[in-house]
């Protein structure tokens, strides 16, 4: 059995896309609006099918509804612990470590931590995580993001492929003639 | 499935052989039921295990050998290193992509099993527990970082936290190291603790002044190998960790420098599974330059998602059940095949439509999963944000808890998030 856990990933969020899309259906919505409207529907989508293995689907449900974090979820969440963490082991580091004042490695030091202060606003919750985590985290979503790329990429050339057969209703693909046929019978 | 079959028989197997391999060890390890336990996971989760016989034959050969020479015990080892899997005698020869990374995925504190909806204690909570000690039973004869071990072993006693993640950041350098393993992968006293691996691989990727302090002293690392290594056996160390302790050289042994290694020694590592994960970062060495390729692919996929969303803003809405439907049993029936991963290829999936069109002539309404409670979501969101405060926290457990009913989430979900090869570039 192949990674049946990337279908089923992929399954739910097609379900839930899917699902929002009809939702939002309605067709007053500039096109800046509708873009919007898709892709919060996909993020919450992906978020909701990736189930809670990882902090970034709430962090990505909570900024797509724009609902303020203050919700129960958050506060049990906050590894406040972590962040204590990582400014501890900043210091004692700074003061423990041999002083080499190579400044090279100054560089690189300050090169990773710009580097990862950009990270941190780029995935979903990654503010509230410390440094080890928030790779995880990182890795975590890049699989998503890749799995919900397919799906819609595959999503929209579906539809269309469905939009460009209803017009002409030449080309006889399996249910998109069929479609075509309930839509406009 | 078959593969489920003969690997869950290849597994009781080694589960067996690991339960010896632990009473010599002993101490520290878990008992068996976290070898079943994880092994049970990798099962469901994996289920592509080639050669379960081989890993059989990779068990005893440990077992054998365990704690004798560590010659022999390297080389029995190395042997199927490369696509060989933490998990004591699940070894299979995957591709060596896969393997790592599904690897790394098990290890990862992703793996929380028993961690429940605990999330960022349940990452580096139980499940690392539960990994780390079985892998560190599996991870000897890797390298030859007894005395990281007993640093770690110090730490352990010191922090319980950093043991946990030690034990997760072990479990995944076990597959990084295997990757690339710059280190002689000489053997190993036996018994090395799960944060030998981590040590190993933040040894092989920072200073080369560890490999001097390394090969020092050697001698004393062989004899003084901490036999019982393992998250609980903090008593059983106390009595050799003074040893090692002077046994390592050039390094500080304040606590403080050593959580901060140990720290860093995760993070490397985790750049390691990272590096699997980017395409094209395979020579790239270094944590700046890595961060600026992760930061670099994250925000081009994030930009293919806005076209791809303006794209499908800009069709005409013809939704009908039957597309969804068809979609679905597209998606389910096609699981691999799948576009380029990155660039834009439309081409490249019309063929595929077309191919699987006319073949889901029939295709009736799909099952909506779980419409109620995404469409409360997105009520919420396209409605108001009054009742989705409320309700979103409620629908996102509804649906986790139906997910991690339904697809056996965290073996499926750590699965997914460090996909392999396969999947990393057809997802």
């Amino acid at each position: 059995m192949r990674g049946p856990t990337a279908k089923s990933f992929k399954q739910g969020f097609l379900r839930s896309f899917l699902v929002s899309l009809k939702s939002c259906r309605n067709g007053d919505m500039s096109l800046q609006e509708r873009k919007r409207a898709v892709r919060s529907s996909a993020d919450a989508a992906m978020a909701t099918a990736r189930g809670g293995g990882a902090m970034w689907p709430q962090a990505l449900l909570a900024s797509s509804s724009s609902s303020p974090p203050t919700s129960s979820s958050w506060p049990r969440l906050l590894p406040t612990a972590a962040k204590v963490k990582t400014t501890r082991c900043k210091s004692t580091a700074r003061r423990c470590c041999r002083p080499k004042r190579s400044s090279s490695e100054m560089i690189a030091r300050r090169l990773v931590r710009k580097r990862t202060k950009i990270l941190r606003g780029m995935v979903p919750g990654g503010e509230l995580l410390d440094g080890v985590s928030l790779l995880r985290e990182a890795m975590d979503y890049v699989v998503h993001l890749r799995a919900q790329v397919a799906v819609l990429r595959r999503v929209s050339n579906a539809m269309h492929h469905m939009a460009g057969a209803v017009a002409p209703r030449v080309q006889l693909k399996g249910e998109t003639a069929q479609l075509s046929d309930g839509n406009q019978g | 499935m078959d593969m489920n079959e003969s690997s869950e028989k290849g597994m009781e197997g080694n589960g067996s052989s690991g339960v010896e391999w632990q009473s010599q060890f002993s101490g520290g390890f878990s008992t068996q039921q976290h070898h079943a336990h994880m092994m049970d996971s990798f099962a469901a989760a994996s289920g592509m295990w080639a050669a379960p016989s081989a890993a059989s034959q990779n068990m005893s050969g440990l077992s054998d050998v365990n704690g004798m020479s560590a010659a022999a015990r390297g080389a029995g080892f190395l042997a199927p290193v490369p696509g060989f899997l933490p998990p004591p005698g699940l070894g299979a020869h995957f591709p060596v992509d896969s393997g790592f990374i599904e690897r790394a995925a098990r290890s990862s504190c992703f793996v929380g099993p028993g961690a429940g909806g605990g999330m960022m204690g349940g990452f580096g909570g139980a499940g690392d527990q539960h990994m780390g000690s079985a892998f560190g039973g599996a991870s000897d004869g890797y390298l030859d970082h007894r005395r990281k071990d007993d640093k770690a072993e110090q730490e352990l006693g010191s922090g319980g936290v950093p043991s946990s993640e030690a034990a997760g950041g072990d479990c995944s350098s076990k597959g990084s190291d295997s990757k690339k393993r710059r280190r002689p992968s000489e053997v190993m006293g036996g018994d090395q603790v799960q944060s030998s691996n981590v040590a190993a691989d933040s040894a092989n990727e920072s200073a080369h002044s560890k490999d001097k302090g390394e090969e020092s002293s050697p001698a004393t690392a062989t004899t003084t190998g901490g036999r019982s290594k393992g998250k609980g056996a903090k008593e059983e160390s106390e009595k050799e960790d003074y040893i090692h302790v002077r046994a390592r050289r050039g390094q500080a042994t304040n606590s403080h420098s050593l959580a901060e290694r140990l720290r860093r020694e995760k993070i490397s590592e985790r750049m390691k599974l990272l590096q699997d994960l980017v395409p094209g970062c395979s020579k790239v060495t270094g944590k700046a330059v890595m961060l600026d390729e992760i930061i670099n692919y994250v925000q081009s996929l994030q930009r293919q998602v806005e076209f791809l969303s303006m794209k499908l803003s800009t069709v005409n809405p013809r939704l009908d059940l039957n597309l969804e439907g068809l979609l679905s049993k597209d998606l389910l029936r096609f699981p691999g095949v799948s576009s380029s991963s990155i660039g834009f290829s439309p081409e490249v999936m019309h063929p595929q439509l077309q191919l699987s069109q006319p073949g889901l002539m029939q295709g009736g309404a799909g099952a909506m999963g779980n419409p109620d409670v995404f469409r409360r979501i997105m009520q919420a969101q396209l409605g108001g944000a009054k009742d989705g405060s409320q309700q979103m926290p409620h629908a996102l457990n509804g649906s986790f808890s139906d997910h991690v009913a339904a697809q056996m989430a965290y073996p499926s979900s750590q699965d997914l998030s460090i996909r392999p090869s396969q999947d990393a570039y057809q997802m």
